[in-house]
């Protein structure tokens, strides 16, 4: 049975949230604990929102030196999917699993508020199931996206950039107004907004969040068959 | 031995906390500062600077946008 895995540092506070995502839309799904050794038998990794390590240092910088990082690395490696959500962007960047690095916004204002994005990949394993734009909620202090010139250059022209946000939308002055970056091999996939929190019609919003999961579920099945 | 240092963003990088910054200085009547940058310091005891370097180039400092120095400790 497809298996997704969320890994929960101290400090993490969206767990619970990609959990319940993935029980609602019929997708299993467990716990893993930062300081694991291993995995165990996963199909796919979360890394979830929140505040790891208190943010201390810098976002994500600590948790990326985790025992479960060794093995989300390993995972990688051999091409297992890996989603990182907001904190767990800042996760990857910081582990170089993803270029670039991710800085305070612009307006050094915490943006909590649905934005709109471009979906700019969409034979993704992550976006096959997304229509053009969708709409999601952001909530971060330091969502901006950062990379050199000639990093642009490659991501944009290896079609590595999913998601940007809509021109008039933008919370945080992402170079490119980039959302969320895969990595060369498209197993990696990193975004600041949070597609959990936008998969449940009863709090109103957007339920746009189900296609990103709903297409990695389906690649998994498809994958297996 | 201590050593001091320091963890700057990148002079490509817009740094908003030191323009929030250099606001507040202007507000308090420092017309004549041009700018602030914001950034970070560690006091490292160690036995020699070269591990320090390392540990500032592999954990303190993120050089895809940040820059460091490292001296000895005030």
């Amino acid at each position: 049975m497809t298996t997704f895995g969320v890994v929960v540092f101290p400090g993490s506070n969206c767990d619970r949230d990609c959990l319940r995502a993935l029980e609602r839309l019929g997708i299993a799904a467990r716990e893993v604990r930062h300081d694991a050794d291993d995995l165990g038998p996963l199909d796919a990794v979360v890394l979830p929102g929140g505040f790891s390590y208190g943010d201390y240092l810098r976002a994500g910088a600590i948790a990326r030196f985790a025992p479960a990082m060794r093995a989300v690395r390993a995972f990688a490696d051999r091409g297992g999917p890996v989603l990182g959500i907001c904190n767990g962007f800042q996760i990857l960047v910081e582990a170089g699993l993803l270029p670039g690095a991710l800085l305070p916004n612009r307006s050094s204002r915490f943006v909590c508020r649905p934005v709109r994005l471009e979906v700019t990949r969409r034979d993704s394993i992550f976006t096959s199931a997304c229509p053009p734009t969708i709409s999601l909620p952001v909530a971060h202090g330091q969502g901006r996206y950062h990379a050199d010139a000639e990093t642009i250059r490659r991501l944009e022209g290896e079609g590595r950039i999913a998601f940007r946000y809509a021109a008039d939308d933008d919370p945080n002055g992402s170079v490119g107004r980039i959302a969320g970056v895969l990595n060369e091999r498209g197993n990696v996939l990193g975004l600041m907004p949070h597609p959990e929190r936008a998969v449940e019609e009863e709090i109103g919003g957007s339920t746009d969040g189900c296609s990103i999961f709903l297409s990695l579920a389906a690649a998994l099945a498809g994958a297996a068959a | 031995m201590k050593y001091l240092v320091t963890v700057l963003p990148r002079a490509e990088v817009a740094d908003p906390q030191g323009e929030t910054i250099l606001e507040a200085a202007r507000g308090l009547g420092f017309s004549d500062v041009r700018s602030v940058r914001a950034g970070r310091a560690f006091v490292v005891e160690a036995e020699d600077e070269s591990r320090v370097r390392d540990l500032a180039d592999r954990l303190l400092a993120n050089p895809v946008v940040e820059s460091f120095t490292v001296g000895k400790a005030p």
